[in-house]
């Protein structure tokens, strides 16, 4: 019993660390591969991660229309077999968000380690 | 290698998400799309597996709310995108070049409203209806009358116009403020503050009147020729 509530509150725990953190993964992602879709980041978050991470939708969306309304992110559809697709990718202010937040994460990730594990500083 | 979903199958899926009360049609396709890439990819893995299982498994692992809050999150994302928009747009009056065409109507309007009369307040009053019905004229004849043709179908068009509706509620402080002082003074006799109080609101409100009529449909035409190119509605 107790190990299942344990893995359930290291899931929560995942889960919010990663919600937290979703807006630099897929600003990452799409300044490194140009242009993707929604399903896309979904799976490449799981490959690069080997299935430790699981972006849901109802987490990614989210993210990537808000990151659209604030200009970070621009879309183009294009026809993929009988149906559209969205494909979105990062505007030049995007860009200059990706390098502010990269150094804003590894500030973070820094001091985090400083608190986890004093002894290594 | 990933097999496409049928026709067929992919009209069930457009038939799924709109039972699931989904009725932009922008927002059937993206929805549309990332089923249809589930799909596709659990097919892949297990070929035996149907379509109506996969889209069943697949439907619930999403929220118990269904698709309504991807709806909502992208509702309340493109009315920001839209009202950043226009906002921009206007500022810009603020800036280099359009700032000297802002200050010299200013500028015009002042000096009138320092020297006018009640024969020239009638006038300028008939002119503004003139301007504003002609606007108006303008929006129908070249088709920027969105609201009748396209609300509650397509969310692009719809945070548009309710972005507009936002943005137009604030131009009501210029038209109190100009109703207050032109109803507290004899017409046409207006001191030094009160006839630049007078001119920097009708310059606000022309400004408005000229962006929403010729700029902002403008810049929904090209959102659309640009980002939704499949909708067939530029």
């Amino acid at each position: 019993m107790l190990p299942k509530i344990l893995r359930y509150i290291f899931t929560c725990m995942n889960r919010n660390l990663l919600r937290g953190s979703l807006e630099t993964i897929v600003i990452k992602l799409l300044s490194d591969n140009n242009e993707m879709y929604g399903y896309e980041i979904t799976q490449k978050v799981k490959e690069l991660t080997s299935d430790e991470f699981k972006i849901t939708e109802g987490a990614l969306y989210p993210t990537l229309h808000k990151l659209e309304g604030k200009g970070i992110l621009t879309c183009q559809t294009r026809s993929i077999g009988n149906r559209f697709r969205k494909y979105y990718s990062l505007t030049e202010a995007g860009e200059s968000e990706l390098t502010i937040m990269l150094q804003d994460m590894e500030d973070y990730i820094k001091n985090m380690r400083l608190i986890l594990n004093p002894q290594l500083s | 290698m990933t097999n496409h979903l049928s026709k067929e199958e992919v009209n069930k899926l457009f038939e799924f998400v709109e039972s699931k009360n989904v009725q932009y049609l922008d927002v059937q396709h993206e929805i549309v799309d990332h089923l249809a890439s589930a799909i596709e990819e659990k097919q892949s893995k297990n070929s035996e597996l149907s379509f109506e299982k996969a889209l069943n498994k697949l439907y619930s692992e999403f929220p118990i709310t269904g698709f309504a809050a991807f709806v909502s999150t992208k509702q309340s994302a493109m009315s920001i995108f839209w009202r950043k928009r226009y906002l921009g747009f206007m500022l810009s009056y603020l800036k280099l070049p359009k700032v000297v065409i802002a200050g010299f109507i200013v500028f015009v309007l002042q000096l009138f409203f320092q020297n006018a009369s009640p024969f020239n307040m009638g006038i300028l009053l008939i002119a503004c209806i003139i301007f504003s019905l002609s606007c108006n004229y303008y929006s129908f004849k070249a088709g920027y009358n969105f609201k009748e043709k396209f609300e509650n179908k397509y969310l692009a068009i719809d945070a548009f116009l309710e972005g507009h509706e936002v943005i137009s509620f604030f131009i009501l402080i210029p038209i109190i403020v100009l109703t207050a002082i032109l109803s507290d003074n004899d017409l046409g006799y207006y001191n030094h503050y009160q006839s630049w109080i007078l001119a920097i609101n009708l310059t606000i409100m022309l400004l408005w009147i000229h962006a929403y009529t010729f700029q902002f449909p403008k810049m929904l035409k090209k959102e659309l020729s640009e980002k939704y190119t499949h909708l067939k509605i530029a």
